[in-house]
């Protein structure tokens, strides 16, 4: 299972996720100029380095879902929220222009179906 | 409720025994005929008025000290307005359907803590009003001979008087859900919390669509408290039994809405949309798109945390006349994956509760009972930060 994307790498930062056979830490394409620290961010409640300026919907869910079809032409609709300190809460949709990745956002990538 | 219960003779007695003429109409009682001094020292009549909460069984003692009045302002038998009545004029001179009156009176002797009765509570606002009425005129209080109370029936939806709005004095905000036919498809744990709000609202209708069993794991995410012979009944049944003891008006349709079935949704004023199957949302939210019926759509994901702590996401996704075209990019309509992420089914009664509050919340928006602050159609709810988004505005709306 691949935790990598051009410009994005997923570190684990605690005990690995047993769904997860392949934890990579500090690995991962040449971050962009400017990012080589990367940014740490809480994605579905784990801690993850991002080596990206911006994120947008489909991004998120690779760095979320690494297995799932690619968000922006896949028929699984996701609920993405944000909380970052320079924008508040907010809610991420397909389209949606992409958002400044900054240290202590909170992020969840959701399929909301449930009742 | 009977034109006349029992209960209330109890109330009526003392002012049937004072000769004094009352009627009872939509949770209020009021005593007729009260001479009163105007400010050109004449003696004209009017009206004293009063909440009533009352059922079939059970009447509320009187929560206030306070009343109105219906007829000129009292004064002194010198023409003087007895200003320690006075509290406030009433603006449009209604305060509930068929009630007028005028002015609102609070006025409590020294060392009041609370009125046993009605007529304790009246009679102090009528001594007031008629002493200074006998001193202008000390024939002006003759006993009326023995008036039979009249007690309007009480109509309406609720099986007892919505006490609430008439405590609270916002019956006539309440009368914004008056007529409404509502649909609620789906009675899991958010479609249940749904309807334990909608049926407190005095809509007409309130159509309950599910063709599923109510289990015995639905009772630990279903308000209230299911008792042990509750389970293997339909769902719509169980939710009918329970609420029908409040109000009239709850329809259980025993099956699941489908391309076969979804006609069963036209012309309501509002569905609630609260399905767990992408593919039955997604015909649902079609069909109610091209029907032109508005309606909320519910869902929501709880996961675990690595550390084994749960974080809920609820989503309501709000489709109206003024905007849709959101829909099919915020409701997740796929089927089922089989991600194991999915496969624990976690559900939590609260979160059904935030998920349901959230869209009851703004269905209020949308009758125009709550005040709306901007348009927002879109709405997600995350629990490990207590936070709320909100997006998707109309464009017309900025």
């Amino acid at each position: 299972m691949s935790r990598e994307l051009k410009g994005l790498t997923r570190m684990n930062t605690d005990t690995h996720n047993p769904h997860d056979p392949a934890p990579s830490r500090g690995e991962g394409q040449p971050p962009d100029p400017g990012h080589s620290q990367g940014t740490t961010i809480v994605l579905n409640l784990e801690e993850v380095v991002v080596h990206s300026g911006r994120l947008n919907y489909a991004q998120l869910v690779k760095l979320a879902f690494p297995d799932d079809p690619p968000a922006e032409t896949s028929d699984i609709v996701y609920t993405i929220t944000i909380s970052s300190p320079s924008l508040g809460e907010i809610s991420l949709a397909r389209g949606d222009k992409p958002v400044p990745v900054e240290e202590g956002m909170v992020c969840h990538v959701r399929t909301t179906g449930r009742s | 409720m009977s034109a006349r219960p029992a209960v209330l003779e109890a109330v009526l007695a003392p002012f049937f025994n004072a000769g004094l003429r009352v009627s009872v109409k939509n949770g209020y009682i009021r005593v007729h005929e009260v001479p009163v001094v105007d400010q050109g020292r004449a003696v004209r009549r009017g009206t004293l008025i009063a909440q009533l909460a009352y059922t079939d069984h059970h009447v509320t003692p009187p929560a206030t000290h306070q009343v109105w009045f219906e007829g000129p302002y009292p004064c002194f038998a010198d023409g003087r307005p007895m200003e320690q009545l006075r509290h406030s004029d009433i603006p449009g001179g209604e305060i509930a359907s068929g009630i007028p009156a005028n002015f609102f009176f609070s006025n409590k002797e020294k060392g009041w803590t609370s009125y046993a009765t009605h007529f304790e509570q009246l009679h102090h606002y009528w001594r007031l009003i008629t002493d200074q009425a006998r001193a202008a005129d000390p024939g002006c209080t003759p006993q009326l001979g023995r008036h039979e109370p009249d007690v309007d029936p009480c109509t309406g939806v609720f099986r007892y008087m919505d006490a609430n709005s008439l405590r609270g004095r916002f019956l006539h905000l309440s009368a914004k859900f008056s007529g409404l036919r509502i649909a609620i498809v789906g009675l899991g744990g958010t479609g249940g919390y749904i309807l334990d709000h909608v049926a407190k609202t005095p809509v007409a209708e309130i159509h309950l669509f599910d063709g599923d069993v109510f289990d015995i794991h639905n009772a630990f995410r279903a308000p209230g408290a299911a008792e042990s012979t509750d389970f293997g009944g339909m769902k719509v049944d169980y939710f009918h039994d329970i609420y029908d003891a409040m109000r009239i008006g709850i329809v259980p349709h025993r099956v699941y809405i489908d391309e076969a079935t979804k006609d069963q949704l036209n012309g309501f004023d509002f569905v609630f949309v609260c399905v767990d199957k992408g593919p039955a949302r997604g015909v649902i939210g079609a069909h109610l798109m091209a029907q032109g019926v508005p309606f909320v759509d519910c869902g929501l994901d709880v996961s675990a945390s690595k550390t084994e702590q749960l974080s809920g996401v609820c989503r309501a996704t709000v489709v109206t006349a003024a905007k849709n075209d959101h829909f099919f990019e915020r409701a997740p309509t796929m089927a089922e994956d089989a991600n194991a992420l999915y496969a624990a089914n976690i559900q939590i009664s609260d979160l059904n509760a935030m998920n349901a509050l959230m869209a009851i919340m703004r269905w209020k928006q949308h009758v125009q009972f709550y005040a709306a602050a901007k348009g927002y159609h879109q709405f997600e709810f995350t629990s490990d930060l207590m936070a709320m988004t909100k997006s998707e505005v109309p464009c017309d709306a900025g």
